[in-house]
């Protein structure tokens, strides 16, 4: 009789890389001794990627490494840097990374002039090498070692890259793209600077680098790098977190007086500024104004009481276009994120700090209609001006984040952008009511995967609660919205039900003076109230409730349960007794629901 | 086409399954050639699947039928597998890869994830003897490779400090 022979389904090398992908590292070179059949299979897979760190559970040895190294594809050093493993004699590397902590100089093996040699050779002997990670590199990275990375890009493209001789126009441009991600080089903050440079193929086989992404945060510039970075971001695509003069965190304090960099070719196509304190909001908006082939503008502004009122953003129409450049248009604009968050609650007037809505409106009216499909306007109410300049971009618009507030003009606000953008597909806003879901027109909103409301069990509130300060003392309107209340529940529940795709449900606590208010106005999960309508949506993953006072049941989680298949986790607290409460939690963790309580 | 069309389908015998057209979409083989060809009225061969390997298929698919995340990409390799799945795979080691066969063969992702990952958990914590005993592998590294392998990858767990 022979001997049980070794099932073909090993024999395929697919499926014996497919299962070793289960196994944690130590199995996996655990299976590199079985035969040589797995060996010669295993290896290109478990040596693709690889990292070494000193608290790596598993490291492979040097000696291994020098014999693998034709597989390595993703080098990653952790907190460890050796001259040694760096000369192991990669030859295919595609990426490396050099990531360290404050004690990264205990691991470090070498000194610092034999480890940028050997970096050195590694960026010469690894001509596919494209994306770096340098995070606080220790020891610092030398000029040497930029201007072999900034080499890179240049570098002639191998035959068979796309590269067509006769240079004619259907292959005449093939691109491919250098990542670098710098860290600062001192300081514990993480901050860090990522770019990515493009090799772009033009016409006649010629190469021109170009970068596509320049990312930058104040503090991660260091003097050594600084004309590199500064040669850069003239040639940058893409924009985001524009420091003053590209100059060291130190000086950021001084607030000059002209601070943003340039001139810049205004050829970005994704322009980002974000919390730069160091020049006026206005200077800002100057800068923005120039970037006429904008695809994507990202202005955040923290709210800082202590910036000077000169250094805020544009309080009035007037002062916008004062430092708007004249002839601005985004003309190929697809989205719009301007965000003003508050560090601080105090003293500061809300008017003067935020995106006022006849200037949002401006900018909006800057783009054609249709077009735009990502808007956040953080850090104001919206107005009627900029509503209505938004409605021009209804039919294409599938993101929009609105500030809470819970005005009664938003509630209608919402309601019309519900019953009028076809393709949104992440909606956060402030509060809609009732009474407006009532009167409004169906939803036309049916792929909405992301909800984010305050539901306003109310039909028809008088009162505006503006900033959040509700003052309701007559007892008869709260008698009559008791009365309502169940009804209202069922109503909201079942408009919800429509939107069969929600993966994201968040119910915001709408803030109320008086004990009952929460339970009178707030959306109640309870079979009871109606809750049994959403067993249509099947894909939901994340319930958030928090600070909505919340009266479940086992019943109540039992069904969230059994019909939503797809529950990840629930946020908030599922009632408000602490016993019944716990009990709860247990149910949800036996079927793995993660759950978080505020 | 009818809402609820059926396929009929051929195992490597002759034997005939007529299934649902939504458990025949679970297999992208399928669905692709489907799309591509329509529904012709005539049996799918499948000569690479056996008849009680493609009942075990069907099993799986129709009970995932309407799982929402049946086709989104699973790879969180930690995750545990569920109790039905766990009572799915408990089969003889030959059903067992030929199931992966048959899934590799008609790309049901999930069962292929599924199948693969239960031969996992049989190498997990195993010594490389150990390995070859539970699959009947044969160890043909000379004396001296088998030193080589061992000492650049037996050591599995080196810590710097």
């Amino acid at each position: 009789m022979s001997s049980p022979q070794l099932h073909k389904v090993f024999g395929i090398q697919e499926v014996l890389c497919h299962i070793v992908g289960y196994l944690s590292p130590e199995s996996q070179v655990t299976c590199l001794q079985v035969s040589r059949h797995f060996h010669t299979t295993i290896a290109p897979m478990i040596y693709a990627s690889v990292t070494l760190g000193p608290m790596q559970a598993w490291r492979p040895s040097l000696e291994a490494l020098r014999r693998y190294s034709s597989f390595v594809a993703a080098l990653s050093f952790d907190a460890f840097i050796s001259a040694e493993y760096l000369g192991a004699g990669f030859t295919n590397l595609k990426s490396l990374s050099l990531t360290n902590d404050e004690d990264s100089h205990h691991f470090q093996q070498g000194t610092e002039d034999e480890i940028m040699k050997a970096l050195l050779r590694v960026i010469k002997e690894n001509p596919r090498l494209s994306q770096w990670t340098f995070e606080k590199p220790y020891p610092a990275l030398s000029a040497a070692v930029w201007k072999a990375i900034e080499g890179t890009t240049h570098k002639s493209p191998k035959v068979g890259e796309a590269l067509n001789p006769k240079g004619s126009s259907t292959a005449a441009t093939g691109s491919s793209s250098t990542s670098v991600v710098i860290a600062p080089q001192g300081g514990s903050d993480i901050h860090r600077v990522s770019f990515t440079i493009g090799k772009e193929r033009a016409h006649h086989g010629r190469v021109r680098s170009r970068i596509e992404l320049l990312q930058i945060t104040p503090a991660s510039i260091s003097y050594e790098a600084l004309p590199w970075v500064t040669s850069a971001c003239e040639k940058a695509e893409a924009l985001l977190m524009i420091p003053a003069k590209l100059e060291p965190f130190s000086n950021l304090e001084e607030y000059p007086d002209r601070v943003l960099p340039r001139p810049y070719a205004p050829i970005a196509h994704y322009v980002g500024l974000q919390n730069v304190y160091q020049c006026s909001s206005m200077e800002q908006l100057e800068f923005l104004s120039h970037f006429n082939q904008a695809r994507g503008i990202y202005w955040i502004i923290t709210k800082r009481p202590r910036v000077a009122k000169w250094k805020r953003i544009p309080p009035t129409i007037k002062h916008w276009k004062q430092w708007i450049q004249p002839d601005t248009t985004w003309p190929h604009l697809r989205s719009l994120v301007l965000c003003c968050y508050r560090l601080e609650t105090r003293s500061v007037p809300d008017n003067q700090l935020v995106f006022p809505d006849d200037c949002v409106a401006h900018a909006l009216s800057s783009i054609p209609r249709d077009q735009l499909e990502q808007f956040w306007w953080y850090g104001a109410q919206v107005g009627s001006l900029g509503f209505k300049a938004l409605a021009g971009h209804f039919s294409t618009l599938r993101e929009i984040k609105l500030e809470f507030t819970s005005s009664l003009e938003q509630s209608a606000y919402i309601q019309k952008i519900m019953e009028s953008c076809p393709h949104l597909q992440v909606l956060r806003a402030g509060h809609l009511s009732v009474g407006d879901m009532r009167r409004g027109r169906p939803w036309v909103c049916l792929g909405l995967k992301s909800l984010s409301l305050r539901f306003d069990m109310q039909e028809d509130r008088v009162e505006d609660v503006s900033d959040n300060h509700i003052n309701i003392t007559r007892s008869a309107t709260m008698e009559r919205e008791r009365d309502d209340y169940e009804k209202s529940q069922r109503y909201v529940f079942s408009r919800i039900s429509e939107l069969v795709l929600l993966e994201e449900l968040t119910s915001i606590p709408l803030q109320a003076a008086g004990p009952d208010f929460y339970k009178i106005w707030n959306l109640d999960f309870q079979l009871q109230y109606g809750l049994g309508a959403l067993s249509t949506l099947h894909r939901l993953k994340r319930l958030n409730i928090s600070f909505t006072k919340q009266q479940m049941t086992v019943d109540d989680v039992d069904w969230m349960i059994r019909k939503w298949k797809s529950l990840q986790s629930i946020e908030g607290s599922l009632t408000g007794n602490r016993e019944e409460h716990a009990i709860l939690e247990t149910i949800l963790n036996a079927d793995h629901i993660s759950f978080f309580k505020q | 086409m009818s809402a609820h069309s059926q396929i009929l389908l051929t195992s490597s015998e002759g034997t005939e399954f007529i299934i649902d057209r939504d458990i025949a979409d679970k297999s992208m083989l399928l669905k692709c050639m489907l799309e591509d060809i329509g529904e012709i009225g005539q049996a799918v061969p499948l000569p690479n699947v056996s008849g009680p390997i493609l009942t075990k298929v069907i099993e799986y698919c129709t009970h995932h039928r309407d799982d929402p995340n049946f086709l989104s990409a699973n790879d969180d390799v930690a995750a545990e597998i569920d109790e039905w799945d766990l009572e799915y795979c408990k089969v003889d080691q030959g059903t067992l890869y030929e199931l992966i066969l048959a899934a590799n063969y008609l790309d049901i992702k999930p069962l292929m994830d599924l199948t693969c990952k239960t031969v996992a958990n049989m190498i997990k914590a195993k010594s490389p003897e150990e390995i070859r005993k539970t699959f009947n592998i044969t160890n043909d590294f000379t004396p001296e490779e088998e030193d080589q392998v061992r000492r650049e990858n037996g050591k599995g767990s080196r810590r710097l400090s």
